[in-house]
Protein backbone atom coordinates (compact mmCIF):
# COMPACT_ATOMS: atom_id res chain seq x y z
CA UNK A 1 0.00 0.00 0.00
CA UNK A 2 1.41 3.75 -0.62
CA UNK A 3 1.82 6.33 1.76
CA UNK A 4 -0.98 8.11 0.68
CA UNK A 5 -3.38 4.91 1.26
CA UNK A 6 -1.94 4.65 4.67
CA UNK A 7 -2.89 8.53 5.71
CA UNK A 8 -6.56 7.43 3.97
CA UNK A 9 -6.86 4.48 6.31
CA UNK A 10 -8.29 5.20 9.10
CA UNK A 11 -10.09 8.02 8.08
CA UNK A 12 -13.46 6.08 7.23
CA UNK A 13 -13.48 6.34 11.13
CA UNK A 14 -11.90 9.57 12.21
CA UNK A 15 -14.88 11.49 12.35
CA UNK A 16 -15.72 14.69 10.83
CA UNK A 17 -14.57 16.22 14.44
CA UNK A 18 -11.47 15.07 14.45
CA UNK A 19 -10.11 16.06 11.23
CA UNK A 20 -11.61 19.45 10.59
CA UNK A 21 -10.33 20.61 14.01
CA UNK A 22 -6.60 18.98 12.64
CA UNK A 23 -6.81 20.94 9.47
CA UNK A 24 -8.27 24.09 10.24
CA UNK A 25 -6.27 26.57 8.09
CA UNK A 26 -4.99 29.76 9.91
CA UNK A 27 -5.94 32.03 7.38
CA UNK A 28 -7.68 34.81 7.78
CA UNK A 29 -9.88 34.66 5.11
CA UNK A 30 -10.66 31.10 6.70
CA UNK A 31 -11.45 31.71 9.89
CA UNK A 32 -13.82 35.03 8.69
CA UNK A 33 -16.01 32.74 6.94
CA UNK A 34 -15.93 29.91 9.71
CA UNK A 35 -16.92 32.79 12.40
CA UNK A 36 -19.70 34.13 9.73
CA UNK A 37 -21.23 30.40 9.88
CA UNK A 38 -21.54 30.15 13.04
CA UNK A 39 -23.24 33.74 13.49
CA UNK A 40 -25.38 32.87 10.66
CA UNK A 41 -26.09 29.25 12.12
CA UNK A 42 -26.78 30.97 15.82
CA UNK A 43 -29.02 33.89 14.01
CA UNK A 44 -31.55 31.20 12.48
CA UNK A 45 -31.39 29.39 15.52
CA UNK A 46 -32.55 32.13 17.69
CA UNK A 47 -35.04 32.98 14.99
CA UNK A 48 -36.75 29.45 14.91
CA UNK A 49 -37.05 28.78 18.61
CA UNK A 50 -38.43 31.74 19.54
CA UNK A 51 -41.49 30.59 17.44
CA UNK A 52 -41.83 27.46 19.62
CA UNK A 53 -42.95 26.61 22.64
CA UNK A 54 -40.18 27.40 25.33
CA UNK A 55 -40.91 23.86 26.47
CA UNK A 56 -39.53 22.04 23.28
CA UNK A 57 -36.55 24.35 22.35
CA UNK A 58 -34.21 27.48 23.93
CA UNK A 59 -33.06 30.11 21.84
CA UNK A 60 -29.60 30.37 21.93
CA UNK A 61 -29.74 33.37 24.37
CA UNK A 62 -31.78 31.53 26.40
CA UNK A 63 -29.26 28.90 26.67
CA UNK A 64 -26.54 31.35 27.38
CA UNK A 65 -28.49 32.52 30.14
CA UNK A 66 -28.75 29.57 31.46
CA UNK A 67 -25.09 28.53 31.08
CA UNK A 68 -24.14 31.45 33.02
CA UNK A 69 -26.53 30.84 35.61
CA UNK A 70 -25.45 27.43 36.18
CA UNK A 71 -21.98 28.18 35.77
CA UNK A 72 -22.53 31.04 38.62
CA UNK A 73 -24.35 27.98 40.96
CA UNK A 74 -21.58 25.85 40.46
CA UNK A 75 -24.01 22.78 38.90
CA UNK A 76 -22.38 23.04 35.53
CA UNK A 77 -18.49 23.04 37.73
CA UNK A 78 -19.65 20.08 39.64
CA UNK A 79 -21.14 18.41 36.85
CA UNK A 80 -18.14 18.69 34.66
CA UNK A 81 -15.87 17.34 37.49
CA UNK A 82 -17.58 14.08 38.16
CA UNK A 83 -17.56 13.84 34.52
CA UNK A 84 -14.20 14.53 34.17
CA UNK A 85 -12.83 12.50 36.77
CA UNK A 86 -14.41 8.71 35.16
CA UNK A 87 -13.75 10.44 31.83
CA UNK A 88 -9.82 10.58 32.65
CA UNK A 89 -9.64 7.30 34.26
CA UNK A 90 -11.07 5.27 32.01
CA UNK A 91 -9.35 7.08 28.58
CA UNK A 92 -5.92 6.56 30.35
CA UNK A 93 -6.99 3.23 31.52
CA UNK A 94 -7.64 2.48 27.31
CA UNK A 95 -4.49 3.92 26.16
CA UNK A 96 -2.13 1.85 28.92
CA UNK A 97 -4.29 -1.04 27.46
CA UNK A 98 -4.95 -0.35 23.90
CA UNK A 99 -1.11 0.60 22.52
CA UNK A 100 0.80 -2.27 23.83
CA UNK A 101 -1.94 -4.67 23.04
CA UNK A 102 -1.95 -3.02 19.01
CA UNK A 103 1.62 -3.18 19.06
CA UNK A 104 1.87 -6.86 19.81
CA UNK A 105 -0.85 -7.75 17.87
CA UNK A 106 1.19 -6.06 14.70
CA UNK A 107 3.98 -7.40 15.40
CA UNK A 108 3.50 -10.79 16.59
CA UNK A 109 1.33 -13.06 13.78
CA UNK A 110 0.64 -15.20 16.97
CA UNK A 111 -0.78 -12.81 19.03
CA UNK A 112 -2.40 -11.75 15.49
CA UNK A 113 -3.99 -14.80 15.46
CA UNK A 114 -4.80 -14.99 18.78
CA UNK A 115 -6.86 -11.65 20.10
CA UNK A 116 -6.48 -10.13 16.48
CA UNK A 117 -10.83 -10.90 15.95
CA UNK A 118 -11.49 -9.88 19.47
CA UNK A 119 -10.26 -6.49 19.08
CA UNK A 120 -12.10 -6.32 15.81
CA UNK A 121 -15.59 -7.73 16.70
CA UNK A 122 -14.43 -5.01 19.73
CA UNK A 123 -14.06 -2.37 17.68
CA UNK A 124 -17.41 -3.01 15.38
CA UNK A 125 -20.01 -3.92 18.18
CA UNK A 126 -22.22 -1.32 19.84
CA UNK A 127 -20.63 -0.94 23.51
CA UNK A 128 -24.61 0.43 24.58
CA UNK A 129 -25.30 -3.22 24.39
CA UNK A 130 -23.02 -4.11 27.56
CA UNK A 131 -24.54 -1.34 29.49
CA UNK A 132 -26.87 -3.82 31.38
CA UNK A 133 -24.33 -6.07 32.39
CA UNK A 134 -21.67 -3.54 33.16
CA UNK A 135 -24.31 -2.22 35.72
CA UNK A 136 -24.10 -5.78 37.21
CA UNK A 137 -20.34 -5.78 37.44
CA UNK A 138 -19.62 -2.23 38.25
CA UNK A 139 -22.36 -1.10 40.36
CA UNK A 140 -23.72 2.48 39.34
CA UNK A 141 -20.54 4.32 40.52
CA UNK A 142 -17.50 6.07 39.36
CA UNK A 143 -16.66 2.76 38.14
CA UNK A 144 -18.98 1.48 35.94
CA UNK A 145 -18.23 5.17 34.19
CA UNK A 146 -15.04 4.60 33.87
CA UNK A 147 -15.35 0.93 32.57
CA UNK A 148 -17.61 2.36 29.99
CA UNK A 149 -15.40 4.89 28.81
CA UNK A 150 -12.58 2.51 28.63
CA UNK A 151 -14.08 -0.31 26.18
CA UNK A 152 -15.27 2.67 23.95
CA UNK A 153 -12.12 3.76 23.88
CA UNK A 154 -9.64 0.55 23.70
CA UNK A 155 -10.50 -0.49 21.02
CA UNK A 156 -9.97 2.07 18.69
CA UNK A 157 -6.94 3.04 19.66
CA UNK A 158 -5.20 -0.71 19.64
CA UNK A 159 -6.93 -1.15 16.02
CA UNK A 160 -5.07 2.07 15.49
CA UNK A 161 -1.55 0.84 16.54
CA UNK A 162 -2.16 -2.28 15.29
CA UNK A 163 -2.29 -0.24 11.39
CA UNK A 164 0.03 1.57 12.31
CA UNK A 165 2.60 -1.56 13.06
CA UNK A 166 1.46 -3.41 10.07
CA UNK A 167 2.68 -0.05 7.76
CA UNK A 168 5.68 0.45 9.37
CA UNK A 169 7.56 0.75 5.87
CA UNK A 170 9.65 -2.51 5.03
CA UNK A 171 12.11 -0.72 3.79
CA UNK A 172 13.03 0.85 7.56
CA UNK A 173 13.11 -2.24 9.13
CA UNK A 174 15.91 -3.13 6.41
CA UNK A 175 17.48 -0.46 6.71
CA UNK A 176 17.74 -1.50 10.61
CA UNK A 177 18.97 -5.23 9.24
CA UNK A 178 21.66 -4.38 7.14
CA UNK A 179 23.30 -1.53 9.40
CA UNK A 180 23.04 -4.58 12.46
CA UNK A 181 20.78 -3.09 14.73
CA UNK A 182 19.17 -5.16 17.11
CA UNK A 183 15.71 -6.50 17.11
CA UNK A 184 15.05 -4.49 19.85
CA UNK A 185 16.92 -1.58 18.74
CA UNK A 186 14.42 -1.99 15.61
CA UNK A 187 11.39 -1.72 17.50
CA UNK A 188 12.59 1.23 19.42
CA UNK A 189 14.50 3.21 17.07
CA UNK A 190 12.59 2.80 13.88
CA UNK A 191 8.70 1.01 14.65
CA UNK A 192 7.99 2.83 17.38
CA UNK A 193 8.40 6.42 16.06
CA UNK A 194 6.75 5.10 12.91
CA UNK A 195 3.61 4.02 14.83
CA UNK A 196 3.72 7.45 16.64
CA UNK A 197 1.38 8.87 13.96
CA UNK A 198 -1.52 6.06 14.15
CA UNK A 199 -0.85 5.74 18.24
CA UNK A 200 -2.26 9.42 18.19
CA UNK A 201 -4.85 8.84 15.25
CA UNK A 202 -6.34 6.34 17.64
CA UNK A 203 -5.77 8.53 20.57
CA UNK A 204 -8.09 11.45 18.11
CA UNK A 205 -10.63 9.20 17.69
CA UNK A 206 -10.68 7.84 21.01
CA UNK A 207 -11.75 10.80 22.36
CA UNK A 208 -15.10 10.75 20.46
CA UNK A 209 -15.83 7.42 21.00
CA UNK A 210 -14.78 8.76 25.24
CA UNK A 211 -17.22 11.34 25.04
CA UNK A 212 -20.02 8.91 23.94
CA UNK A 213 -19.02 6.59 26.40
CA UNK A 214 -19.47 8.66 29.89
CA UNK A 215 -22.75 10.00 27.93
CA UNK A 216 -24.08 6.59 27.66
CA UNK A 217 -22.82 5.43 31.42
CA UNK A 218 -24.44 8.85 33.08
CA UNK A 219 -27.97 8.54 31.06
CA UNK A 220 -28.26 4.95 31.93
CA UNK A 221 -26.74 4.45 34.67
CA UNK A 222 -25.97 6.46 37.64
CA UNK A 223 -27.65 9.20 36.65
CA UNK A 224 -24.90 12.34 36.89
CA UNK A 225 -22.28 14.13 35.75
CA UNK A 226 -22.83 16.28 32.33
CA UNK A 227 -24.78 13.53 31.04
CA UNK A 228 -27.20 13.62 34.53
CA UNK A 229 -27.30 17.82 33.93
CA UNK A 230 -28.61 16.19 30.15
CA UNK A 231 -30.98 13.41 31.54
CA UNK A 232 -32.59 15.51 34.21
CA UNK A 233 -33.00 19.14 32.32
CA UNK A 234 -34.96 16.95 29.69
CA UNK A 235 -37.37 15.00 31.59
CA UNK A 236 -38.49 18.71 33.81
CA UNK A 237 -38.58 20.35 30.75
CA UNK A 238 -36.09 22.88 30.65
CA UNK A 239 -34.61 23.02 26.82
CA UNK A 240 -32.19 26.14 27.88
CA UNK A 241 -30.52 23.43 30.51
CA UNK A 242 -30.13 21.09 28.37
CA UNK A 243 -28.77 22.45 25.64
CA UNK A 244 -26.02 24.38 27.69
CA UNK A 245 -25.16 21.15 29.29
CA UNK A 246 -25.06 19.49 25.49
CA UNK A 247 -22.45 22.67 24.69
CA UNK A 248 -20.29 22.01 27.57
CA UNK A 249 -19.79 18.79 26.15
CA UNK A 250 -19.18 19.91 22.46
CA UNK A 251 -16.60 22.31 23.77
CA UNK A 252 -14.98 19.99 25.84
CA UNK A 253 -14.90 17.16 23.01
CA UNK A 254 -13.27 20.25 20.62
CA UNK A 255 -10.85 21.24 23.26
CA UNK A 256 -9.20 17.62 23.92
CA UNK A 257 -9.38 16.62 20.55
CA UNK A 258 -7.55 19.65 19.53
CA UNK A 259 -5.33 19.30 22.57
CA UNK A 260 -4.49 15.55 21.39
CA UNK A 261 -3.81 17.23 17.92
CA UNK A 262 -1.19 19.81 19.23
CA UNK A 263 1.16 16.95 20.96
CA UNK A 264 0.73 15.21 18.02
CA UNK A 265 2.23 18.01 15.95
CA UNK A 266 4.66 18.12 18.77
CA UNK A 267 5.43 14.49 18.90
CA UNK A 268 5.57 13.71 15.00
CA UNK A 269 6.15 17.43 13.12
CA UNK A 270 7.72 15.05 10.36
CA UNK A 271 4.33 13.15 9.31
CA UNK A 272 2.14 16.46 8.48
CA UNK A 273 4.51 18.00 6.53
CA UNK A 274 4.59 14.63 4.41
CA UNK A 275 1.04 14.06 4.18
CA UNK A 276 0.78 17.81 3.30
CA UNK A 277 -1.90 18.73 5.81
CA UNK A 278 -4.80 20.88 4.25
CA UNK A 279 -4.08 24.18 2.54
CA UNK B 1 45.08 -12.56 -5.45
CA UNK B 2 43.09 -12.87 -2.97
CA UNK B 3 44.20 -9.71 -1.25
CA UNK B 4 43.02 -7.77 -4.08
CA UNK B 5 39.32 -8.92 -3.89
CA UNK B 6 37.09 -6.53 -2.15
CA UNK B 7 33.90 -9.27 -3.17
CA UNK B 8 33.71 -12.58 -4.61
CA UNK B 9 30.85 -13.78 -6.05
CA UNK B 10 30.76 -17.75 -6.75
CA UNK B 11 28.02 -19.91 -8.44
CA UNK B 12 25.04 -18.25 -6.63
CA UNK B 13 22.28 -18.96 -7.36
CA UNK B 14 18.45 -18.53 -6.00
CA UNK B 15 15.32 -20.11 -6.34
CA UNK B 16 11.92 -18.82 -5.18
CA UNK B 17 8.53 -20.62 -4.62
CA UNK B 18 6.19 -18.72 -6.55
CA UNK B 19 2.49 -18.12 -5.23
CA UNK B 20 1.50 -21.45 -6.94
CA UNK B 21 4.52 -23.20 -5.74
CA UNK B 22 6.19 -23.22 -8.53
CA UNK B 23 10.49 -22.70 -8.39
CA UNK B 24 11.39 -19.88 -10.20
CA UNK B 25 14.92 -19.40 -10.97
CA UNK B 26 15.53 -15.75 -9.73
CA UNK B 27 19.66 -16.45 -10.20
CA UNK B 28 21.25 -18.93 -11.81
CA UNK B 29 25.16 -19.96 -11.03
CA UNK B 30 26.30 -16.22 -10.83
CA UNK B 31 30.32 -15.69 -10.55
CA UNK B 32 31.93 -12.54 -10.45
CA UNK B 33 34.99 -10.65 -8.65
CA UNK B 34 35.32 -7.09 -8.12
CA UNK B 35 38.34 -5.85 -7.14
CA UNK B 36 39.25 -3.31 -4.48
CA UNK B 37 38.61 0.18 -5.15
CA UNK B 38 36.40 -1.15 -8.22
CA UNK B 39 33.53 0.68 -9.33
CA UNK B 40 31.69 -1.87 -10.66
CA UNK B 41 27.73 -1.66 -12.52
CA UNK B 42 25.17 -4.71 -12.22
CA UNK B 43 22.56 -3.85 -15.23
CA UNK B 44 20.27 -5.90 -16.81
CA UNK B 45 16.10 -5.46 -18.17
CA UNK B 46 13.80 -5.56 -15.47
CA UNK B 47 13.25 -9.43 -13.94
CA UNK B 48 17.51 -10.45 -14.64
CA UNK B 49 17.73 -10.50 -11.06
CA UNK B 50 20.24 -8.02 -10.18
CA UNK B 51 18.60 -6.63 -7.33
CA UNK B 52 18.31 -9.62 -5.69
CA UNK B 53 21.92 -10.42 -6.59
CA UNK B 54 22.55 -7.24 -4.71
CA UNK B 55 20.15 -7.95 -1.68
CA UNK B 56 22.63 -11.35 -1.57
CA UNK B 57 25.56 -9.46 -1.41
CA UNK B 58 23.83 -7.17 1.53
CA UNK B 59 23.20 -10.08 3.27
CA UNK B 60 18.99 -9.38 2.84
CA UNK B 61 18.70 -12.45 1.18
CA UNK B 62 20.47 -16.17 0.94
CA UNK B 63 21.39 -17.60 -2.08
CA UNK B 64 20.19 -21.13 -2.45
CA UNK B 65 23.44 -22.25 -2.81
CA UNK B 66 26.73 -20.60 -3.85
CA UNK B 67 28.91 -18.22 -1.56
CA UNK B 68 29.26 -14.78 -1.55
CA UNK B 69 32.80 -13.52 0.17
CA UNK B 70 33.23 -9.65 1.31
CA UNK B 71 36.76 -9.03 2.04
CA UNK B 72 37.37 -12.55 2.55
CA UNK B 73 34.85 -12.65 4.78
CA UNK B 74 31.51 -15.11 3.97
CA UNK B 75 28.70 -13.12 3.93
CA UNK B 76 25.68 -14.29 7.19
CA UNK B 77 23.40 -11.48 7.48
CA UNK B 78 24.35 -7.91 7.52
CA UNK B 79 28.50 -6.63 8.50
CA UNK B 80 29.76 -3.78 9.05
CA UNK B 81 32.26 -4.20 5.87
CA UNK B 82 29.68 -3.52 3.44
CA UNK B 83 27.69 0.30 3.61
CA UNK B 84 24.21 0.36 1.80
CA UNK B 85 22.49 3.08 -0.12
CA UNK B 86 18.92 2.37 -0.66
CA UNK B 87 16.69 3.59 -3.83
CA UNK B 88 15.17 6.07 -2.04
CA UNK B 89 17.79 7.14 0.43
CA UNK B 90 15.38 5.57 2.98
CA UNK B 91 16.11 7.62 6.43
CA UNK B 92 14.17 7.88 9.44
CA UNK B 93 12.00 10.83 9.08
CA UNK B 94 11.67 11.78 12.65
CA UNK B 95 15.90 12.09 12.89
CA UNK B 96 17.78 14.67 11.54
CA UNK B 97 20.29 14.26 8.73
CA UNK B 98 23.27 14.09 11.34
CA UNK B 99 21.46 11.63 13.72
CA UNK B 100 20.21 9.58 10.41
CA UNK B 101 23.83 9.70 9.69
CA UNK B 102 24.53 8.36 13.31
CA UNK B 103 22.47 5.06 13.03
CA UNK B 104 24.53 2.81 11.77
CA UNK B 105 26.85 3.65 14.42
CA UNK B 106 24.90 3.30 16.96
CA UNK B 107 23.93 -0.67 16.27
CA UNK B 108 28.14 -0.60 16.67
CA UNK B 109 27.86 0.66 20.20
CA UNK B 110 30.70 3.05 19.19
CA UNK B 111 30.40 5.86 22.45
CA UNK B 112 28.55 9.03 21.39
CA UNK B 113 31.39 11.53 21.33
CA UNK B 114 33.29 8.79 18.40
CA UNK B 115 30.10 8.65 16.69
CA UNK B 116 29.21 12.34 16.17
CA UNK B 117 33.11 13.23 15.15
CA UNK B 118 32.59 9.96 12.23
CA UNK B 119 28.67 11.04 11.36
CA UNK B 120 30.52 15.06 10.98
CA UNK B 121 33.20 13.93 8.99
CA UNK B 122 30.91 11.55 6.63
CA UNK B 123 28.37 14.58 6.80
CA UNK B 124 31.22 16.76 5.14
CA UNK B 125 32.18 14.29 2.35
CA UNK B 126 29.11 14.65 0.69
CA UNK B 127 28.67 18.35 1.48
CA UNK B 128 25.94 18.76 3.97
CA UNK B 129 27.15 20.26 6.82
CA UNK B 130 25.18 23.03 6.96
CA UNK B 131 22.21 21.11 6.89
CA UNK B 132 23.19 18.69 9.09
CA UNK B 133 20.11 19.64 11.71
CA UNK B 134 17.52 19.06 9.18
CA UNK B 135 14.96 16.62 8.82
CA UNK B 136 14.65 14.75 5.59
CA UNK B 137 11.33 16.57 4.96
CA UNK B 138 13.23 19.86 4.96
CA UNK B 139 15.75 18.19 2.22
CA UNK B 140 15.62 17.71 -1.34
CA UNK B 141 15.77 14.66 -2.71
CA UNK B 142 19.38 15.29 -3.89
CA UNK B 143 19.95 15.89 -0.37
CA UNK B 144 18.57 13.09 0.96
CA UNK B 145 20.47 10.77 -1.11
CA UNK B 146 23.58 12.53 0.31
CA UNK B 147 22.77 11.89 3.56
CA UNK B 148 21.71 8.40 2.79
CA UNK B 149 25.36 7.71 1.11
CA UNK B 150 27.04 9.43 4.15
CA UNK B 151 24.93 6.83 7.02
CA UNK B 152 26.71 4.16 4.64
CA UNK B 153 30.10 5.35 4.67
CA UNK B 154 30.42 6.69 8.50
CA UNK B 155 30.52 3.24 9.16
CA UNK B 156 33.78 2.75 6.74
CA UNK B 157 33.07 -0.21 4.97
CA UNK B 158 35.33 -2.13 2.53
CA UNK B 159 32.39 -2.38 -0.24
CA UNK B 160 29.54 0.27 -0.50
CA UNK B 161 26.30 -1.10 -1.77
CA UNK B 162 24.10 0.97 -3.66
CA UNK B 163 20.75 -0.25 -4.96
CA UNK B 164 19.43 2.07 -8.18
CA UNK B 165 21.03 4.96 -5.82
CA UNK B 166 20.30 7.85 -8.36
CA UNK B 167 16.75 6.35 -9.96
CA UNK B 168 13.95 8.76 -8.32
CA UNK B 169 15.92 12.00 -8.44
CA UNK B 170 15.58 14.36 -11.33
CA UNK B 171 17.65 14.14 -14.08
CA UNK B 172 19.94 17.33 -13.13
CA UNK B 173 19.54 16.11 -9.83
CA UNK B 174 21.24 12.70 -10.98
CA UNK B 175 24.07 14.07 -13.61
CA UNK B 176 25.34 16.10 -10.17
CA UNK B 177 25.46 13.22 -8.00
CA UNK B 178 26.46 10.82 -10.63
CA UNK B 179 29.91 13.39 -10.41
CA UNK B 180 29.83 13.36 -6.90
CA UNK B 181 29.89 9.71 -6.45
CA UNK B 182 33.00 9.86 -9.06
CA UNK B 183 34.72 12.53 -6.66
CA UNK B 184 33.38 10.66 -3.21
CA UNK B 185 35.31 7.34 -4.95
CA UNK B 186 38.54 9.21 -5.85
CA UNK B 187 38.80 10.60 -2.19
CA UNK B 188 37.85 7.59 -0.43
CA UNK B 189 38.45 4.86 -2.65
CA UNK B 190 35.98 2.49 -1.60
CA UNK B 191 35.29 -0.41 -3.83
CA UNK B 192 31.58 0.27 -5.07
CA UNK B 193 29.26 -1.84 -6.23
CA UNK B 194 25.76 -0.48 -7.92
CA UNK B 195 22.79 -1.81 -9.57
CA UNK B 196 21.23 0.43 -12.36
CA UNK B 197 19.09 -0.13 -15.23
CA UNK B 198 20.52 2.99 -16.62
CA UNK B 199 22.76 2.28 -19.55
CA UNK B 200 24.16 5.46 -19.65
CA UNK B 201 24.80 5.86 -15.91
CA UNK B 202 26.39 2.48 -15.61
CA UNK B 203 29.17 3.36 -18.34
CA UNK B 204 29.82 6.33 -17.28
CA UNK B 205 30.40 5.25 -13.82
CA UNK B 206 31.77 2.01 -13.62
CA UNK B 207 34.98 0.64 -14.53
CA UNK B 208 33.26 -2.36 -15.53
CA UNK B 209 29.75 -2.93 -15.88
CA UNK B 210 28.17 -7.10 -15.30
CA UNK B 211 25.02 -7.45 -17.47
CA UNK B 212 22.43 -10.44 -16.90
CA UNK B 213 19.93 -11.63 -18.41
CA UNK B 214 16.44 -13.13 -17.30
CA UNK B 215 14.67 -16.32 -17.14
CA UNK B 216 16.89 -17.89 -15.08
CA UNK B 217 18.68 -14.70 -14.16
CA UNK B 218 22.45 -14.95 -14.98
CA UNK B 219 25.31 -13.07 -16.16
CA UNK B 220 25.39 -12.65 -19.64
CA UNK B 221 28.80 -10.82 -19.84
CA UNK B 222 31.19 -8.28 -18.19
CA UNK B 223 31.96 -5.10 -20.04
CA UNK B 224 35.17 -3.36 -19.35
CA UNK B 225 34.25 0.15 -19.29
CA UNK B 226 37.13 2.22 -17.79
CA UNK B 227 37.68 5.45 -18.55
CA UNK B 228 40.74 6.96 -16.99
CA UNK B 229 40.39 7.53 -13.54
CA UNK B 230 40.94 11.50 -13.94
CA UNK B 231 38.47 11.53 -16.70
CA UNK B 232 35.67 13.97 -15.82
CA UNK B 233 32.35 13.25 -16.23
CA UNK B 234 31.50 15.37 -18.43
CA UNK B 235 34.63 14.20 -20.57
CA UNK B 236 33.28 11.12 -20.43
CA UNK B 237 30.21 11.65 -22.20
CA UNK B 238 31.82 13.20 -24.92
CA UNK B 239 34.21 10.82 -25.68
CA UNK B 240 33.92 8.26 -28.85
CA UNK B 241 34.62 5.36 -25.97
CA UNK B 242 31.44 6.57 -24.23
CA UNK B 243 29.50 6.41 -27.29
CA UNK B 244 30.69 2.82 -28.22
CA UNK B 245 30.59 0.87 -25.10
CA UNK B 246 27.31 2.76 -24.70
CA UNK B 247 26.61 0.27 -28.19
CA UNK B 248 28.13 -2.61 -26.74
CA UNK B 249 26.20 -2.74 -23.60
CA UNK B 250 22.89 -2.23 -25.09
CA UNK B 251 24.03 -5.46 -27.56
CA UNK B 252 24.72 -7.19 -24.74
CA UNK B 253 21.98 -5.90 -21.82
CA UNK B 254 19.45 -7.46 -25.18
CA UNK B 255 21.14 -10.78 -24.59
CA UNK B 256 23.60 -10.45 -28.30
CA UNK B 257 26.83 -11.19 -27.95
CA UNK B 258 29.17 -8.35 -29.11
CA UNK B 259 31.15 -8.93 -32.26
CA UNK B 260 34.79 -7.91 -31.22
CA UNK B 261 35.37 -9.67 -28.22
CA UNK B 262 37.47 -7.45 -25.99
CA UNK B 263 36.27 -6.53 -22.73
CA UNK B 264 33.74 -9.36 -22.72
CA UNK B 265 34.06 -12.57 -20.51
CA UNK B 266 32.20 -15.82 -19.89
Amino acid sequence: MTALVDQAAPADDETALSRKIRSQSRSGRDRLVTAAGVVVLLVIWELAARQVDPILAAPPSAVLKALISMIGDGTMLTAVWESAQPFLTGYVLAIVVGVPLGLLIGRFRVVEAAIGWLVIAGYAMPMIALTPVFMLWFGLGFAVKAAMVMTMTVFAIAINTWNGVQHVPRTLIEVGTVFCASQSRILSQIVIPSVIPSIMTGLRIGIGKAVVGIVIAEFFTAIGGVGGVIVDAGHSFQPDRMFAAVVVLMAAAVALTGLIGLIERRLAPWNRSIAGGSR
Amino acid sequence: MSDDLAVDVQGVSKVFADDKGREVHALRDVTFQVRRSEIVALTGRSGCGKTTLLRIIMGLEHPTSGTVKVDGEPVHGCGPNRGIVFQNAELLPWRTALANVEFGLEARGLPKAERRAAAERAIELVGLTQAANRRPHELSGGMRQRVGIARALAIDPAVLLMDEPFSALDAQTREKMQAELLEIHERTGKTIIFVSHDIDESVLLADRVVTLVPDPGRVHGVLDTAFGRSTSIDERRGSAEFAQRRHELLQLVHGREIRQQDGVSA
